[in-house]
């Protein structure tokens, strides 16, 4: 028993080029024997000493033991004929080093000069090769948990197809619950305004052998929630120099997009605010400006002919007192006009009365029965349009409003012996542009964007503040509106309009 | 005490406001410095006028100002621009122009000095400041300061 083969049964050369062993090949009576004793050829491999009671089991490596035990089941079932059992297991040599074997077993028919016989078996040792497969084995394990359980989403594609491998933290991206071995056609997931400098990008990658790109593009989420992407692309090349991979790095930026998109707006909205506000400072600036030099001007009147009141009635110039006194009291009852229209220039914007929804038929009916008399005076002709439409707003202001324009139109009638007057409204899909048409002395281009500034007249003979037409752009604008005239210049009359928008104002309430 | 010069001294005032108008002309006719002014109201008049546009084609009827006095902020055509003009034109800008102004704002006198403005005068409030700020303007213009007989510039522009 443990002998090699002599003469008997099948020549060992035979089963060792069949089994595909080249060195320490032995051959086993029966498995049974394995559980025994040590084959004296293992043990003589192993540099063993021969002693009692050693077995294979023995000096097999503990995390192995159970596969030994499942090989040694293996033989000791009734095996299909031929089969042949190979298994890498450690087991340990006279220097108790662990060292790396290739067993194989296999079944036979008994031979007829040797029926005890039934398994042959080799063994070889590996352990230089074992111990390279498993430096790659452990290689591709980390190399897959890189892939797998990175942070930033990983795509894996070949040229020829839309399908890439795809890692978890790209599968949280773009929706999808991660398994082994998925793939997704990320094309169909990404942004159709980022689509074609995708695909674009994925082109020029291909057809000129660019190795690396960096670009942003949207995916939009299986829930419809779009992720921003700063993408990573290169790609990997075989031998021959051809596309082999394309490997795309997703990182998700779409907090930071958020972030980045809520500074810039904060900026621009700071910015729009300063740029407000400075334009307040320089109105305010030329408001006052002008306020001070206008009521400088009566109050010199005053003292001048107060002064020279003085003198004529020293001099006994009677003739000239009744002038002086006209100027001063002039001079006086302009300055009361003008603190008065300031007033009430100061209060628009200032005061707000609540907004209404009313017909702009009954604010002109209003502000025409603040002027009917003068209209009569001059034997004006008014034509007053109906079914006007509703309107939003200070009732009370755009009273206001059509009365100013209205003043206006009969103030400024110059020698017309026909006057004639128009208000009317026209509606526009998103306004109403009120008009007042006059066929007065009208208003040459040129002074058209200079009649709404402050203390600005045209006529020093007629008297006004200059304040009017200031008043109803402050109004207008308040409503959200805009103001302008068009005059074909030097009586070809005028017409002044407004407009007022069709919805509600933001700030149509009563804030102070 | 009437003028030296040999041509009659005649002073252009543009303003807006019929008081103080008023209150220059007669302060300037008290001190007798000139022989006529010619008042207007806005700039555009005041530009037709040295001009000889339109009514005031006639020199006889709209003499050529020794000296003009300008109000800042005037109807249609504001003070600014008329110096502007007037500087622009070789044949007018060696006329001495006066600005006669209530306004102190910095922004109008550094415009005014940079359209070469000769003087820029705030009118005062006081009356007898005012009086006396008139006095010392007619006889500086009028009197003391050297002015340049402007019949031969008329003859150059052929009326």
């Amino acid at each position: 028993m443990g002998d090699t083969v002599s003469g008997k049964g099948p020549n060992p050369i035979q089963i060792l080029a069949a089994l595909g062993v080249a060195i320490q090949c032995f051959e086993l009576r029966d498995s049974d024997q394995h559980r025994r004793e040590l084959h004296p050829a293992i043990r003589s491999l192993l540099l063993h000493p021969e002693q009692p009671g050693l077995t294979l089991m023995a000096i097999t490596h503990p995390d192995d033991q159970a596969l030994l035990e499942a090989h040694l089941k293996g033989l000791e079932a009734a095996t299909p004929k031929g089969k042949v059992y190979t298994h890498d297991l450690r087991l340990k040599d006279a220097q108790d080093q662990w060292r790396w074997f290739e067993l194989h077993h296999m079944w036979i028919d008994p031979v007829p000069d040797a029926p005890e016989i039934r398994i042959y078996g080799a063994i070889q040792e590996i352990t230089a090769r074992k111990e390279i497969e498993l430096a790659a084995i452990e290689e591709a394990r980390l190399y897959r948990r890189i892939f797998e359980d990175s942070p930033i989403g990983i795509a894996i594609g070949k040229p020829d197809s839309r399908y890439d491998r795809v890692n978890k933290a790209l599968c949280d991206i773009v929706g999808y619950e991660w398994y082994p071995g998925i793939m997704l056609d990320l094309v169909k997931h990404t942004h159709p305004d980022d689509l074609p400098a995708n695909l674009a990008l994925i082109e020029r990658q291909l057809r000129h052998k660019i190795a690396y790109a960096e670009f942003e593009k949207r995916y939009i989420r299986t829930d419809g929630e779009i992720r921003w992407m700063h993408m990573y692309g290169h790609t990997i090349y075989n031998d021959q120099g051809e596309i082999e991979y394309g490997v795309m790095m997703s990182l998700d930026i779409t907090a930071w997009k958020a972030l980045e998109a809520e500074r810039l707006l904060s900026t621009t909205e700071r910015e729009r605010l300063i740029q407000e506000l400075e334009g307040r400072n320089a109105e305010m600036e030329r408001f006052i400006y002008t306020v001070s030099h206008d009521l400088k001007s009566p109050l010199i009147t005053v003292q001048g002919f107060l002064g020279y009141l003085e003198t004529d009635i020293a001099s006994g110039r009677t003739d000239r007192v009744s002038r002086d006194i006209e100027h001063i009291s002039q001079a006086i009852s302009r300055m009361n006009v003008l603190l008065q229209d300031l007033l009430e220039l100061s209060r628009v914007g200032r005061l707000v009365n609540p907004y209404e929804w009313i017909s702009l038929d009954f604010i002109v009916m209003e502000a025409v029965q603040n002027v009917i008399g003068r209209i009569d005076r001059i034997n004006a002709i008014l034509n007053v349009r109906n079914g006007m439409p509703t309107v939003y707003v200070d009732r009370q202001r755009i009273v206001e409003v059509f009365q100013n324009l209205l003043d206006n139109a009969l103030k400024f009638m110059g020698d017309q012996t026909v006057p004639y007057i128009e208000i009317g409204a026209d509606e526009t899909e998103t306004e109403v542009i009120c008009f007042v048409r006059d066929n007065g002395m009208g208003i040459e281009p040129r002074y058209h964007e200079k009649i709404f500034g402050l203390f600005e007249r045209l006529d020093p003979q007629t008297d006004g503040t200059g304040i009017g037409l200031a008043l109803i752009r402050r109004i207008v604008e308040t409503h959200n509106g805009r103001v302008w005239v068009e005059s074909d210049g030097q009586n070809h009359g005028s017409t002044f309009y407004f407009t007022l928008p069709r919805k509600e104002p933001s700030h149509a309430s009563n804030e102070r | 005490m009437p003028p030296t010069k040999g041509s009659p001294v005649v002073v252009l005032l543009v303003e807006d406001n019929m008081a103080h108008a008023e209150l220059v002309i007669r302060s300037l006719e008290d001190h007798g410095v000139v022989n006529q002014i010619v008042h207007l109201q806005d700039g555009e008049s005041a530009l037709a006028y040295m001009r000889r546009q339109g009514i005031y084609a006639n020199p006889e009827s709209s003499p050529r100002p020794d000296v003009i006095l300008l109000d800042l902020r005037l109807p249609r055509v504001d003070g600014l621009e008329v110096l502007k003009e007037i500087k622009a034109e070789p044949t007018l800008a060696t006329i001495p122009v006066v600005m006669l102004t209530t306004s102190h704002a910095e922004e109008d006198i550094t415009r005014a000095y940079a359209h070469h403005v000769n003087s820029y005068l705030v009118k005062p409030i006081d009356f007898e400041k005012f009086r006396e700020l008139m006095k010392s303007l007619g006889f500086y213009w009028l009197i003391w300061n050297e002015r340049l007989d402007g019949s031969h510039d008329d003859s150059d522009r052929g009326g």
